[in-house]
């Protein structure tokens, strides 16, 4: 049931990375994010796995949980690295590890450098959602919604709504809770006028929706009235002259984790650029693509 | 000094009639009343009554078609007073779940001091002071969500008492909990009105009316009757005609009371009352 | 459970012996929540109990006593995890494949503040959903929906084809009632179908749930808050704590224990405390004198009694 589904993936502990201040997780996230794309040899992949696995550590969460963001989207991640496997081509035909003819038109060819670049990618896409998971393991979705509307202060130059843009996030934040129960209580009730959503063809189950759908919608302008009422009530007049309670501060933990990640980009990069330079160290850096 | 005044107030939403032109219904009707600041003043009425409009007109949410309102001195009619007039009247609403805009209750807490921009050292004053007084402190790093629907209306009541208002409005705060919550937020709010908070108690259980100074009984958009507790429950008709109850104990007392029976007449403590009745059957 | 555990269990659901006349037979009911989770929570906990057909039982706890999960395994919203709970006699839901049709048509569910699930254009199609879904005959659907209308007291040429959404409050759980209704189920859950009601809302809404128990024959349970309905509506009370039935009884009896009422956090009907009083001094009260106008004639009679 709906009921189960908490939102987020908060894993509340009391570590380092918990401590760290979510503009600071924000943009290193975003920075790994780029990284991974230059990580292009087995020897890039080393270095990220054991960043990833150094803050793993340092933020206390379980390996389980984190790994738990995987399984979600394990089949596409397996889907898109398969894919690869089939349309990575080598040179030269003779060294195919597969080769099938199906049709004049068609072959199926699988070569090793196939192989490597599927191994790699699901590598790169697996290490994308822990990444990302691991911010979201460890910084609440208020902090999240507080760091994303300071990063984007500058933006009000440009008349960019900044104010308005978090209060939206934060006001669907906490609806989402309540929203979500009253979801379930709408189906189980419909369901217990028999109604039916688990069978016959597209059309008939699309339609099944519409006693869900429009409660839901009635309900949702009945709330936005009562909140507008409650807003308006308290004060609210738009961003002007409001202060905020919550005070963002750097500490030196923050100075110490861009230092640390830092490095770790820094050495990508360089094993980025300095690809099919090594001489004689090559076998280090071995197979790049 | 008054607080609230309502001189002649009418109030007419716009409605649909059933061949599609639109027309008007009555939300409040030539209604004058005025609050004494430092009252607990409960507005009892069915739903349709007008006690929820009413409300609305007093900080401004709605604006009379016809008449004034005048909060603290400030006419709410004037657009400039408005903020200032919010400033004094804190408001909280029925649905629990439908007043919060933060999902940590503290933030929540924080949102009126924010929106009068308020110096950051002093909104955490002020959000910790308001939770305290509703005895939710300990709950200020939480989800409001996960919390009964009582302490959701008391973090709702701390929201309001963040503002530093004057009067607080409770607009059927507690219709929608159970026995034990609609206990919380009553004694919250009469703990409130000792420390000199003017209230006004929204509501149309008559239970909750019995500990205030002041019944305000409304029925079709119109005041019908003002009077202490006591006086609204001694008019049978009048609570007959509108469709209300007093509460049990003070039905069964006056009963009592009328056959001739040596009981208090107002007595609202069921147990007390048997008391009497019991010395009464012992006495002959 | 295994599958041969499974297996072994459809078979020997049929040995379970059902009293006659039952409306809710439940035998050893557990239910858990996230089983085998950190967040796993136990909500109910070897539930027994049998209801028979026309009763009317209030059903009274705290929120999170389990009396929510109860009452949505009696229509199979919630799906049994363990135990034996059969409906009516027929249906046994157990069973591998309980025919849930049948069952949700003889047991309607109110939920609280049903008017927030209604969405058709106009009333009688709200009414009618339940009805089409059930598989009634379209020529025969208004009648029935007409029938249910005016039981729940409303007009039904002037409301049919109103829109649901421009009902006053008390209107629209009444047509939220009526869509229930509208099935004739002989079994009708309601989970606080006052809530949120006026006063005069709350004792149409009760005199029309007493009516369909007394002359109608339905069986009545009712999940209330307000002790002071209970007391005076009920014929029985079921008291849930943490998943587990603490008290089964009739009204007058639960609440003459005011000490362990009020350690549960729940209030004693203002007419039980008075009458407790006078019983305590020993003067005994009708036990089913339990409206405010029941009580005060009971107490001249005490007083005629004393005089004669």
């Amino acid at each position: 049931m709906l009921r189960d589904v908490t939102f987020g993936q908060y894993y509340p502990a009391d570590s380092f990375v918990h401590k760290l201040d979510a503009r600071v997780k924000l943009v290193l996230t975003l920075l790994f994010m780029v990284g991974i794309f230059f990580v292009v040899s087995f020897m890039g992949f080393a270095f990220i796995t054991v960043y990833l696995l150094t803050v793993i550590l340092v933020s206390r969460v379980p390996l389980k949980s984190v790994l738990k963001s995987i399984k979600g989207i394990i089949f596409l991640l397996l889907l898109t690295s398969i894919l690869n496997v089939f349309f990575t081509k080598g040179d030269d035909p003779a060294l195919a590890l597969v080769y099938l003819k199906v049709t004049d038109r068609w072959t199926i060819e699988i070569y090793k450098e196939g192989l490597i670049f599927a191994a790699k990618m699901l590598l790169r896409l697996t290490y994308l959602v822990i990444g990302s998971s691991i911010l979201t393991l460890t910084t609440t979705p208020v902090d999240l919604t507080h760091a994303v509307e300071s990063l984007l202060k500058p933006l009000r130059i440009i008349h960019f709504p900044v104010h308005e843009f978090a209060l939206i996030m934060s006001l669907t934040l906490s609806f989402i809770p309540s929203l979500i129960e009253e979801t379930d209580r709408i189906i189980r009730a419909q369901k217990a006028r028999g109604a039916d959503f688990d069978t016959g063809g597209l059309v008939k189950r699309a339609k099944a929706f519409v006693p869900i759908l429009i409660p839901l919608l009635v309900g949702g302008f009945r709330r936005a009235e009562e909140l507008a009422n409650a807003m308006n009530s308290r004060c609210y007049e738009g961003a002007t002259k409001r202060t905020q309670m919550r005070v963002m501060k750097l500490s030196w933990r923050d100075l110490v984790a861009t230092l640390f990640a830092l490095v770790f980009m820094a050495a990508i990069f360089v094993l980025y650029g300095m690809r099919g330079q090594w001489g004689a160290l090559d076998f280090l850096n071995w197979l790049y693509f | 000094m008054e607080i609230i005044k309502l001189d002649n107030v009418s109030f007419f939403y716009k409605a649909y009639n059933d061949d599609g032109t639109v027309g008007s219904a009555t939300g409040v009707e030539n209604v004058s009343l005025s609050i004494e600041e430092g009252t607990f003043c409960a507005l009892v009425g069915h739903n349709g009554c007008g006690k929820s409009t009413l409300a609305k007109l007093l900080n401004g949410l709605l604006l009379p078609t016809k008449g004034t309102v005048t909060v603290n001195g400030l006419e709410t009619s004037k657009k400039e007073n408005i903020f200032e007039i919010r400033k004094n009247i804190g408001m909280v609403f029925q649905n629990p779940d439908n007043q919060m805009v933060a999902s940590i209750v503290e933030e929540d807490v924080a949102f009126g001091p924010e929106n009068l921009g308020v110096p950051q050292p002093e909104i955490v004053e002020r959000v910790y002071g308001a939770l305290e007084q509703v005895g939710m402190s300990e709950y200020a790093k939480r989800s409001p969500h996960k919390l009964s629907g009582g302490q959701k209306q008391r973090i709702a009541i701390a929201g309001a008492l963040a503002i530093r208002p004057k009067v607080l409005v409770l607009d059927e705060s507690t219709a929608m909990l159970d026995p034990l919550g609609r206990r919380e937020v009553l004694d919250v709010a009469h703990k409130l009105n000792e420390q000199g908070m003017t209230v006004i108690l929204i509501t149309h259980f008559m239970e909750e009316v019995l500990d205030c100074d002041k019944v305000v009984v409304m029925n079709g958009g119109h005041v019908i009757k003002t009077g202490t507790p006591n006086e609204i429950f001694d008019d049978e008709q009048l609570l007959s005609d509108v469709g209300l109850n007093a509460p049990r104990a003070v039905q069964l007392a006056k009963k009592l009371s009328n056959f001739g029976f040596a009981v208090t007449e107002n007595q609202s403590d069921a147990g007390a009352l048997g008391g009497e009745v019991c010395q009464e059957l012992t006495k002959n | 459970m295994s599958r041969a555990d499974k297996k072994l269990k459809s078979q020997q659901t049929v040995a379970v012996e059902v009293p006659e006349n039952s409306a809710i037979f439940a035998q050893n009911l557990n239910f858990i929540y996230n089983p085998k989770s950190p967040f796993a929570k136990h909500a109910l906990i070897d539930v027994n109990l049998n209801i028979n057909q026309g009763e009317f039982v209030a059903i009274v706890g705290h929120t999170g006593s389990g009396k929510t999960t109860f009452v949505q395994h009696l229509n199979a919203l919630i799906r049994l995890q363990s135990g034996e709970l059969t409906i009516l006699g027929k249906y046994n839901l157990a069973a591998k494949k309980p025919d849930l049709k049948g069952l949700r048509q003889d047991v309607g569910m109110v939920f609280q503040y049903p008017e927030y699930q209604l969405f058709a254009d106009t009333v009688l199609d709200d009414v009618c959903f339940g009805l089409k879904n059930f598989g009634v005959e379209k020529d025969k659907r208004e009648g029935m929906a007409r029938e249910a209308l005016e039981l729940v007291g409303l007009d039904f040429d002037k409301i049919k084809s109103k829109s649901p959404f421009d009902l006053s409050g008390g209107e629209k759980r009444r047509v939220a009632l009526a869509g229930v209704l509208a099935m004739k189920p002989r079994i009708l859950v309601m989970d606080e179908p006052t809530a949120g009601l006026d006063p005069r809302g709350k004792r149409e809404i009760l005199s029309l749930v007493s009516e369909l128990n007394r002359t109608h024959g339905v069986t009545v349970i009712m999940v209330s808050h307000d002790m002071n309905e209970v007391y005076e509506n009920a014929r029985r009370v079921i008291v849930f704590r943490d998943g587990e039935i603490v008290f089964d009884t009739t009204p007058r009896e639960l609440f003459r224990l005011e000490d362990e009422i009020e350690s549960m956090n729940l209030e004693v009907p203002a007419m039980a405390k008075f009458a407790n009083v006078l019983e305590r001094q020993g003067y005994a009260i009708d036990e089913n004198c339990k409206t405010v106008e029941d009580v005060y004639e009971a107490v001249l009679k005490l007083k005629e009694a004393k005089n004669a």
